[in-house]
């Protein structure tokens, strides 16, 4: 019964990761990388990336700006499992240290057409002064091994236990995607 | 003009900078020109600051421009002469009338443009000395302002907003006053609070603004949003520990679904407005109430019967009946008159008579009717009257006044009517009332025969021009009730279709006990009417419902006016006590008038209305039409009916019912009553029965759901996703779902039916097979079983998430971390790192591998050369007693051969999941390699978590093989030609672990000893060799091969714990709890080392382990055999007891809840996990009244293991359940490498001390500074019920079958070898199987008889010819798969000498319960040359 090439769906998405708004931090880069279910597979295009070091833009806006594109394609036999973008910003401290300034994901748009994101972006810190002190000290800042987690509900829980994760108290870090999807 | 002066300041600055750049003179002239316009700027600044306007400035401005080329001959640098311009412009349009007068300077300045380049010189030199020279040479000061200046010139700019109060005329337009809605009863929400001091910052800092006042409100403070943040709980929690108020308790009732969906308008059918029903609701009428007085209630009285009177009246039945009478009078008179009387007129006058005399008996009646009312009505007034007097004050407007009307009996026309009383009803005039009283006994007196006849001539009036007696003059209890009267309001809620959809607004109760509302309400249809429901609340202090009145539907025919009224009556059973003089409600009271009368009276009273449907623009009614489709016209009569209430039919219940009942009643089809019922009939005969009975948003429901519920169980994919989803798809887990159907494998579903089917029944020929299968089954069932009821909480770690994170809890630790840095760096000093672990979500294929280093090997057997293979046997035979001397024997013959070419080039395989890796060959039996073996790792699923990873059961095998070249010279060559060398291996030991200890312990280290089969054909041991460590240990090394390995996975992958949380059900017993935390309690201490304190039994329940502790009886034929030797008989029954089938279980099922099953179950279902194995040696170990506890540890080689501990007189014994060996403690090979746990069948006991090596670990529990144990000492001579049975019955194994069994495998593993060698021909020694046929036997049984048979004669003589090599392989039964693995692994069948000859024995012993212990020998023989 199986036919040859099992029919599947297919989700094309390009678009870029336009530019963030960190108003305390400079010279960052970000990563993308792509979550989704079991039932999908990437079949074309760039899963993961890492952009190029932006500045920030000398007027009033002060807009980090990445242009990055994103092109990937994906195929799946099943909704669920939708693909989340997962975009993580870098950039050096005070000391040089490279140093995560932000987690964020977003579902990739269900709707074809052009669409622009923005999304919320969060560190997680230590709940402890000292600790955090100490990891600005030591430029050792938490940083989640896999950037994946932010978009997975799994292992959620430890962060909890121990530190609380922050939607940082200005609701500063921005970053702003842009993905057409069709 | 300050402004001015900076400006032209800022012009010098930029000039002088401009005259660098610029050609010297030239410039100069320009400098010149400009110097010249600023100077004349500044001066006519000053001197004439007068008006001038804009446009005159403008053209100014432009005269500017075009004098300026021609007068200014020295050619502008254009970007100077832009920059002049457009300053002058921008200031042309920035400032106003001041800078007006500098721009009016402009054409002065340049009509005089002539005369200044004369002047040029002489200004130039001013100009330098004024400005320049100033500029470049004058020593200033160095600029300073004072504090005090400085602090006003920031407060220009810097504006700090005071903290105090503002005055609300500031935030408020002007003359307006605060407004504060929540004074004058609106509902404000609360505020967010803020302080008042913030508040008032920022109301100084708004009002700053221009647009500031907008941001206050009327009430002069600042608009915002009421605060999100609630207060206080809806639910209050009942503290109070009485139980809830049995009526308060909440009781289950069944949600009923209500079928409204045909009384759903169907707007798609048809073309629909909007249908509109207007509801004026005018007011309510009491006939009583509970504040009606004594007087009222007389009132209300005569006003009903008043009433009666003018209905009688206006019917006027008496006077008819007079005037017939009278009628018939005069015909009989006229009759009578008429002398001739014939029969005709006879007969008709006897008709007269019998009418007149009929007629004047109902005209008595009718009459006397009258007359009672009048008179009550009479009576009524007059208790009125009296009453009045009374009390003394009036309370009810009502007046009567009687006429009389006279009729003439000469003249009837005529009729004069004279007031013949006028009774003015004020309270002091008696002589009006004795005038009535007169009236009275007139009328009752007068009464003849002819007045009888006469039509009754008195006509009450009632009117309500009395006046009420004013509040002040009235009694107190009057006042009170009236003021209780003008306190009690009312309201009318509306409810169509039995919601409520209205309600009227709230009036007062007036004086007369009337409630006026005088409100329309237009009910807009989407339902069909059924019900409209008024109901009408009474609102004192609390709001009570008085009635509920059911409005009639108006007809779908008639359209009525708006104004024609119609009343409802309603009355209220409540009960009203009486307080201040008035009678209260459904109490009983007498009357004060006549005291003999007594009543009860209710409130009652009437509602005035009017319902119809309304007019649309167009005076058309906004009603349903009834052309419309029959479905509505169905539902709409179905509602008719139903509102109707038609008692007696059965139709709404059953259509069929209905039809039988419109048969037999036959309806008139044309009378307009049925004519709903007539569609209805009509529709239903050509619809037959198939009316929808479903809710119509249902129905949309149904367009939405796509696929009907039964097609989506139906659909493959649903299913599939269902199964995946209860993760029962192992082997489909990680392919994509498809999409469609058809590309779903029937394949699929087979399998996993199959794979439901093995589970529920296994048929096979083999009991015994059958029993393996069953077991195995039956564990895994309730193992899930129990699995399910211990929920798993997957705890990660910070570190799996977060990396390079340090948690630092003290001070210390920073400081720490800071001398770090300070720390002196000692190059050369190398320091331990650990090693990073790694975190299963970053893993991909390929990432993972397991690291084997081979180091070296110590007392590899050596090769026994072909030459002895003469040598006289009968020295052996006789040297050959104890259980491990038949090595002896071979090392005995080899020792005359040592000096031969007996080497030996061994060399390891490592084979893991099919995949085999080897080491290059080393030579000697003392190798040392020294390689590292990277093997490949792929876990199934690519899932690298740890979970999945302890699910792989693969064991990780390195063996010894030894590797030969035997050289073949070609028959047919020549000598000189080919000599073919083929390579053998010959499987010496191995060492087997499996993957999950790896994975428990990241690494295993060490020194083991390689299980080497009981024989070696063709090898014989070294005995030159002293072992390095033999002064430690007795035993008898020589026979043992040593292998030092290392084994790790790189990289390392982070343990997740799993925290198994019991549920609650459980029956927590005191104990069990005290179990619990203990074992919290050392796990704090010791959290690397084991512990279990209680288990599940195979049903499900929780026992502490001590009570799986207790002697139990071991099965006699064991016990039969080694009579006086109990270390052998214990020997044999370890032995039993390895001999049990394992099951394999992962780390992660150990770590938490574990399933133990009883001994007895163990042996029945021939299948137990390491504990269970341990726990059934110790029991055999106490029967022989042995002191034996169960160890739970660590072993290097097999992760997680229990051993038992048996204290002899001076040492304790640690024997290996798992292979029946037995240690001492100060064993340096034992593979135990932790002591963490002991148990027997009284306490648990917890290794506290400092080191957990068995040879460290002092072995006393009685101490409890070293075991913590779980019980404490009081507690412990208690001996706890154990859940095992008395005594164990053991079974005979059917023979027949373990023939059956040995066939099989025999027959299996020969055809295997054949499989495995695809090239070559397999040939089968049959006379070597014969004789190993006959060797195997002596193996089990004898171990120490071992030789002494002629067996061996057999087997020299074949040595004769052959160069055999062979080994016995003995393994517990598990299944044939195991036995065929465990052949594959010696590689015997690899031989590519073609000459090969293969023998394979196999046997198998039986003990028991069908626990077998299996032997293959196996043996490759090469004919010697």
């Amino acid at each position: 019964m199986t036919t040859a090439s099992p029919s599947v769906f297919l989700l094309m998405v390009n678009g870029q990761v336009e530019s963030a708004q960190f108003p305390e931090y400079d010279d960052l880069y970000c990563k993308y990388c792509f979550v989704y279910g079991q039932d999908w597979a990437p079949t074309a295009g760039l899963e993961e990336g890492i952009s190029q070091i932006t500045s920030k833009s000398q007027d009033v806006r002060q807009a980090l700006v990445w242009n990055f594109p994103i092109d990937v394609t994906f195929k799946s036999t099943n909704p669920y499992g939708w693909p989340q973008i997962v975009l993580s910003v870098y950039g050096p401290d005070v000391f040089g240290n490279d140093v995560v300034r932000g987690y964020g994901a977003v579902h990739v748009p269900f709707s074809p057409g052009r669409h622009k994101r923005t999304i919320p972006m969060f560190v997680p810190e230590s709940t402890s002064k000292l600790q955090k002190f100490t990891s600005w000290f030591m430029g050792r800042r938490p940083e989640y091994t896999d950037p994946k987690v932010v978009a997975q509900g799994e292992g959620r829980e430890a962060p909890r236990a121990v530190f609380s994760v922050h939607g940082l108290t200005p609701p500063r870090p921005l970053a702003s995607v842009r993905i057409k999807a069709t | 003009l300050s402004e001015e002066m900076d400006h032209v300041t800022a012009e010098e600055i930029r000039d002088k900078h401009l005259q660098k750049d610029l050609d010297a003179e030239e410039n100069q002239n320009v400098v010149k020109t400009l110097r010249g316009k600023v100077r004349e700027k500044q001066k006519n600044s000053k001197i004439n600051k007068d008006e001038k306007s804009s446009t005159e400035q403008l053209i100014d401005s432009k005269i500017y421009q075009r004098t300026k080329s021609p007068q200014t001959e020295v050619s502008l640098d254009e970007s100077l002469s832009f920059f002049i311009l457009s300053g002058e412009e921008r200031s042309a349009l920035d400032k106003s009338s001041e800078q007006r007068p500098v721009n009016h300077s402009y054409p002065k300045c340049f009509s005089l443009g002539g005369d200044l380049q004369n002047v040029d010189e002489s200004e130039d030199g001013e100009f330098m000395k004024e400005f320049i020279l100033t500029d470049l040479v004058k020593v200033k000061a160095a600029e300073y302002e004072d504090d005090q200046e400085q602090i006003k010139k920031q407060k220009a700019n810097i504006f700090v907003p005071s903290s105090s109060p503002v005055v609300n005329q500031r935030k408020l337009p002007k003359d307006m006053m605060p407004r504060i809605l929540e004074d004058e009863g609106f509902y404000i929400q609360r505020k967010p609070e803020i302080r008042k001091k913030t508040c008032n910052k920022m109301e100084n800092r708004l009002l700053k603004l221009e647009e500031g006042k907008r941001w206050f409100g009327e009430s002069g403070e600042i608009l915002s949003l009421p605060t999100p943040i609630k207060q206080s709980w809806n639910f209050r929690l009942n503290i109070r520990k009485e139980s809830l108020n049995p009526l308060l308790k909440t009781i289950y009732r069944k949600a009923v679904k209500c079928d409204l969906g045909s009384s759903f308008m169907n707007k798609i059918e048809g073309p629909r407005e909007i249908y509109q029903l207007d509801l004026n609701i005018v007011g309510l009428q009491f006939s009583h109430h509970h504040l009606f007085n004594q007087e009222q209630v007389l009132c209300a009285r005569l006003l009903h019967l008043y009433e009666c009177f003018q209905d009688r009246q206006q019917q006027n039945v008496s006077q008819l009946l007079y005037e017939k009478l009278k009628a018939l009078t005069d015909a009989t008179k006229l009759s009578n008159e008429n002398s001739e009387i014939n029969q005709l007129t006879r007969k008709s006058l006897q008709d007269y008579n019998w009418q007149i005399s009929n007629t004047k008996q109902l005209y008595d009646l009718e009459r006397g009717k009258d007359l009672s009312l009048l008179r009550s009505i009479l009576r009524t007034w007059k208790q009125i009257k009296s009453l009045r007097q009374h009390q003394g004050f009036t309370s009810t407007p009502i007046k009567l006044q009687v006429q009389r009307i006279k009729i003439n009996k000469c003249d009837e026309q005529e009729q004069i009517s004279e007031m013949s009383e006028t009774e003015k009803k004020t309270e002091g005039k008696e002589l009006k009332n004795g005038k009535k009283q007169e009236s009275l006994s007139y009328l009752a007196s007068d009464e003849t025969e002819i007045e009888r006849m006469k039509p009754i001539t008195l006509r009450p009036q009632l009117s309500f021009t009395a006046e009420l007696t004013s509040l002040s003059k009235c009694s107190l209890h009057e006042q009170k009730r009236r003021a209780k009267i003008q306190k009690l309001k009312y309201f009318i809620k509306i409810f169509y279709n039995n919601k409520q959809v209205s309600c009227t607004s709230i009036s007062t109760l007036q004086l007369d006990f009337k409630v006026t509302f005088q409100q329309i309400f237009n009910i807009q249809l989407i339902y069909w009417p059924e019900v409209i429901c008024l109901e009408v609340y009474e609102k004192s202090k609390r709001t009570s419902l008085l009635a509920k009145l059911y409005l009639p539907l108006p007809n779908y025919t008639e359209v009525k006016g708006k104004n024609i009224l119609e009343y409802v009556e309603f009355s209220s059973h409540k009960l009203v006590m009486p307080a201040d003089g008035e009678v209260g409600s459904n109490v009983p009271f007498l009357l004060e008038g006549n005291g003999t009368e007594e009543l009860c009276l209710l409130t009652s009273g009437k509602l005035s209305y009017s319902l119809s449907w309304s007019l649309d623009k167009n005076g058309i009614p906004l009603k349903p039409l009834k052309s419309q489709s029959l479905r509505s016209a169905y539902c709409s009569m179905l509602r008719n009916v139903d509102a109707r209430g038609v008692p007696g039919i059965p139709w709404l219940i059953n259509e069929q019912k209905l039809f039988e009942w419109a048969n037999e009643v036959r309806i008139d089809p044309n009378n307009p009553e049925y004519s709903d019922l007539m569609e209805f009939v009509m529709y239903m005969s050509l619809k037959g029965q198939d009316i929808p009975k479903y809710f119509r948003l249902e129905q949309l429901q149904n367009e939405f759901n796509f696929v009907s519920e039964e097609e989506m169980e139906k659909s493959k994919r649903f299913q599939l996703l269902q199964l995946r989803n209860a993760g029962q798809l192992d082997n489909f887990l990680l392919q994509q779902m498809p999409l469609h159907d058809t590309e779903i494998p029937d394949l699929v579903f087979q399998e996993y039916e199959s794979q439901k089917e093995k589970e529920v029944s296994i048929s096979d020929v083999n009991s015994i097979i059958a029993q393996r299968i069953n077991s195995a089954n039956f564990l895994k069932k309730v193992r899930r079983l129990i699995m399910k009821r211990t929920v798993k909480i997957t705890k990660y770690n910070l570190s799996d998430i977060v990396t390079d994170y340090e948690k630092i809890i003290s001070t210390s630790q920073l400081t720490d971390a800071v001398f770090k840095f300070v720390e002196p760096r000692r190059k050369l000093k190398p320091q331990r790192k650990e090693r990073k672990q790694v975190t299963a979500q970053t893993i991909s294929d390929g990432d993972i591998k397991i690291l084997v280093r081979i180091v070296r090997a110590y007392n590899i057997p050596m090769r026994k050369t072909a030459i002895n293979r003469a040598l006289d046997m009968s020295t052996h035979l006789k040297s050959s007693i104890s259980f491990l001397k038949h090595k002896e024997t071979i090392k005995s013959v080899a020792s005359e051969e040592i000096l031969r070419e007996d080497t030996v080039y061994p060399f390891v395989e490592v084979s893991f999941q099919h995949t085999v890796y080897q080491t290059s060959t080393a030579s000697g039996s003392h190798p040392c390699w020294n390689e590292e073996i990277k093997v490949d790792f792929l876990s199934p699923g690519h899932d690298y978590s740890f979970s999945s990873l302890s699910k792989i059961k693969d064991n990780i095998y390195i063996n010894i093989f030894d590797e030969m070249m035997i050289e073949k010279h070609e028959d047919h060559c020549l000598k000189s030609c080919s000599v073919h060398s083929y390579i053998r291996k010959n499987w010496l030991g191995s060492i087997v672990f499996p993957f999950s200890a790896l994975l428990q312990q990241s690494e295993i280290s060490g020194t083991f000893q390689v299980t080497i089969p009981p024989v070696l054909l063709g090898y014989t041991w070294n005995n030159t060799y002293v072992f390095p460590r033999e002064d430690s240990n007795e035993q008898n090394l020589k026979e043992c091969t040593f292998l030092n390995i290392f084994a790790t996975i790189e990289p390392q992958i982070s343990y997740v714990t799993y925290n198994p949380t019991l549920d609650k059900f459980l029956d927590q017993t005191e104990v069990l709890q005290r179990a619990q935390i203990f074992k919290k309690n050392c796990k704090a201490i010791f959290p690397n080392r084991r512990i279990v304190t209680t288990v599940f039994n195979d049903e499900g329940i929780q026992f502490l382990v001590t009570r799986y502790i207790k002697a139990l009886n071991p099965p006699q034929q064991l016990l039969d055999i080694f009579l006086h030797d109990s270390n052998a008989t214990l020997d044999l029954i370890a032995r039993f007891v390895s001999l049990i089938p394992f099951m394999p279980d992962t780390p992660e099922e150990n770590d938490g809840s574990d399933i133990w099953m009883t001994s007895e179950h163990c042996i029945s279902l021939a299948i137990g996990n390491k504990e269970e194995h341990a726990v059934l040696l110790c029991n055999f170990f106490l029967y022989f009244g042995k002191k034996a506890l169960v160890l739970l540890g660590t072993s290097g080689l097999e992760g997680h293991v229990a051993y038992v501990l048996t204290q002899e007189t001076n040492e304790y014994l640690l024997w290996n359940p798992s292979t029946g060996q037995c240690y001492k403690q100060f064993d340096p090979f034992c593979p135990l490498k932790s002591v963490d746990c002991l148990f027997d069948d009284r306490n648990v006991w917890f290794n506290i001390q400092q080191s957990n090596i068995p040879m460290a670990v002092l072995f006393d529990y009685s101490k409890e500074s070293f075991w913590k144990p779980l019980l404490p000492k009081n507690v412990q001579g208690t001996k706890v019920q154990s859940i095992q049975p008395e005594e164990i019955i053991y079974s005979e194994t059917d023979k027949s079958m373990v023939e059956d069994l040995r066939n099989r495998i025999e027959r299996t593993l020969k055809n295997k070898v054949m499989e495995w060698r695809p090239k070559c021909p397999t040939r089968w020694n049959r006379q070597c199987t014969l004789i190993l046929r006959h060797i195997l036997p002596k193996l089990e049984l004898g171990r120490g008889s071992f030789v002494s048979s002629e067996g061996d004669n057999e087997f020299d003589r074949i040595l004769q010819f052959y160069w055999v090599t062979g080994f016995p392989i003995r393994m517990p039964y598990t299944d044939v798969q195991s036995v065929i693995d465990a052949v594959y692994q010696t590689g015997i069948h690899s031989a590519e000498f073609p000459q090969t000859e293969f023998a394979i024995a196999v046997y198998i012993h039986p003990y028991p319960n069908n626990i077998l212990s299996v032997w293959v020998y196996l043996a490759s023989l090469v004919h010697h040359q």
